[in-house]
């Protein structure tokens, strides 16, 4: 069985040979594939290396067949263990996924931080991620009252 | 580094986070506040809503979870409606609901339409003509043969004096005002609170022989019609009871839990049927058997006052809401083929006649002021 492999280039230089199958995950590589300009390997100008190991990872892991057979359940419990990373990491992974269009990795990086938001209260997020308060004391209370009705 | 993220990418995250959630961030900066607002961002929020649950016990609204996962399965409350504006309380009787917006009946019988999504409420006042207006019912509605703007109604009915049947009066968002209308033909009592789908409300009720029927009430022609049950219904027999209630499933489909307790042999059955496709307004009703629950392969004592419950059409099961009388507790059970589960039960305050309610809604957009719909995405089911 043949593999077709290509390279990757991170933006800090460094090189990832991949399986050309695992790496048109994303639909940015896989337009470059088709318009056949990979010969020299393609420069990811936006994803560093340590991220791009990570973006590798995933892919290699979501590349599902009859040799990697998973179930749903153990891809989600995965998922879990794989998004076990510092906040600046997940964002950086949120950039790439977009930058490369791959989109369940980016519906798992955005979701993993909408959960972090659930249930906080404003103070909580601003801590969480730097965030400054541009409200006054009173407009904050008015924001607060706006809604007449709210769960609590 | 949050602040660092492209402003679209930020959108990405804030709009799969939960709408109650959104609410309370709003104080957390300007631009989330002014974004939460924009209704581009509303647009794409509302179209990854996932559908809400809430329930309404002892004259309180509490938002639900409900985790519907076999033996495990589970109700828990994440929150309680508070009024933030007054610090007076909000008692709520009754609730119906009709396209992400839920009319409420106060305990003092005020009127309020509130949308739980946007926040925003809306009174609607109207006068009670006699002392003997008893057992009013209030649904919400709209005319749905206008397909680009739908005109939300509320109908209104009540036993005038006391001989009489019902009286009907409806009352227009666009007018803001009640008028009455007159219509001799339910000719039957509404056993079942009112459930609304694609604009018109549904009811099971019976007739002086005790027969059952399906009553609905169209918003666009404002007239009853009778509809066809799953089953014959041969009225009124001694010592056996039987009750009805109504459910939407999503907001296609009805669902219809029938019990009947044979008093004599003390035993009791219980059946839920779903209709087969999505409700068309001027067709009859089909139905399809969802669900037969045997009380006896689950030893446990008959279920009563069945009031309210919510079809997970996917599991194959039910969440259901009833009181037990003699202990005075409101209970949730989780029932499907293999699993009777009382999941949640407390201490039930205040009268009887508030029984305990369990409502699905999905978030929407729709504003009550001008009772417009602004054109939203798809929608996640």
């Amino acid at each position: 069985m043949s593999s077709k492999m290509i390279v990757l280039m991170s933006s800090d230089g460094q090189s990832f040979e991949v399986e050309e199958a695992v790496a048109i995950q994303s639909q940015t590589i896989a337009h470059m594939v088709e318009d056949d300009c990979v010969a020299d390997g393609i420069p990811l100008a936006n994803v560093e290396s340590k991220i791009l190991v990570k973006v590798i990872e995933y892919c290699k892991k979501y590349h599902v067949d009859e040799a990697n057979p998973i179930s749903e359940e153990d891809l989600n419990k995965w998922d879990e263990k794989f998004m076990d990373l510092e906040q600046s990491t997940i964002f950086e992974l949120i950039l790439a996924a977009n930058y490369l269009n791959i989109k369940s990795l980016f519906d798992l990086t955005c979701q993993t931080v909408a959960d972090m938001i659930k249930g906080k209260t404003p103070e909580e997020i601003r801590s969480t991620f730097n965030i400054e308060n541009d409200f006054t004391p009173e407009e904050e209370e008015a924001v607060r009252k706006e809604n007449q009705w709210a769960f609590e | 580094m949050f602040t660092d993220l492209p402003r679209d990418l930020e959108t990405e995250i804030l709009s799969r986070v939960p709408a109650t959630s959104l609410q309370k961030l709003k104080p957390t900066c300007k631009r989330w506040y002014t974004l939460f607002k924009d209704p581009e961002f509303l647009k794409k929020h509302v179209g990854r809503a996932e559908r809400e649950v809430i329930s309404l016990m002892s004259l309180r609204v509490y938002s639900l979870s409900v985790n519907l996962s076999g033996i495990h399965s589970s109700v828990e409350m994440t929150g309680m409606l508070n009024s933030l504006k007054d610090s007076e309380d909000v008692k709520i009787s009754d609730i119906t609901e009709c396209n992400g917006l839920l009319l409420c009946t106060t305990d003092d019988s005020r009127l309020v339409v509130w949308n739980p999504y946007t926040g925003e409420t809306r009174w609607i006042p109207y006068k009670s003509n006699s002392p003997y207006e008893m057992y009013q019912k209030f649904v919400l509605g709209y005319d749905n043969t206008n397909k680009s703007r739908y005109s939300y109604k509320i109908l209104r009915c009540y036993h005038g004096l006391i001989d009489f049947g019902y009286e009907f009066e409806i009352y227009e968002f666009n007018s803001h005002s009640w008028r009455r209308f007159y219509d001799n033909s339910p000719n039957c009592s509404f056993e079942s609170k009112g459930v609304t789908l694609k604009g018109n409300t549904y009811w099971f009720a019976s007739d002086t022989e005790g027969r059952h029927i399906i009553l609905r009430f169209d918003f666009a022609t404002e007239r009853f019609g009778r509809l066809s049950l799953p089953y014959q219904s041969g009225g009124y027999v001694d010592d056996v009871v039987e009750t009805g209630v109504l459910s939407a499933v999503r907001e296609e489909k009805l669902a219809l839990l029938y019990e009947r307790f044979d008093e004599l042999n003390d035993s009791s059955e219980m059946k839920i049927w779903v209709t087969n496709t999505k409700i068309v307004e001027a067709k009859d009703l089909s139905w399809s058997d969802f669900l037969v629950v045997d009380s006896s392969k689950f030893m446990v004592t008959r279920m009563t006052n069945v009031m309210s419950f919510l079809v997970d059409e996917e599991k194959k099961m039910v969440v259901v809401c009833d009181t037990d009388i003699d202990q005075h507790m409101n209970r949730f059970y989780i029932v499907g083929e293999d699993i009777y589960k009382e999941v949640y039960k407390d201490i039930a305050q205040g009268l009887f006649s508030y029984w305990p309610l369990l409502i699905s809604y999905a978030p929407s957009l729709v504003q009550i002021q001008q009772g417009k719909v602004i054109p939203g995405g798809k929608r996640k089911r």
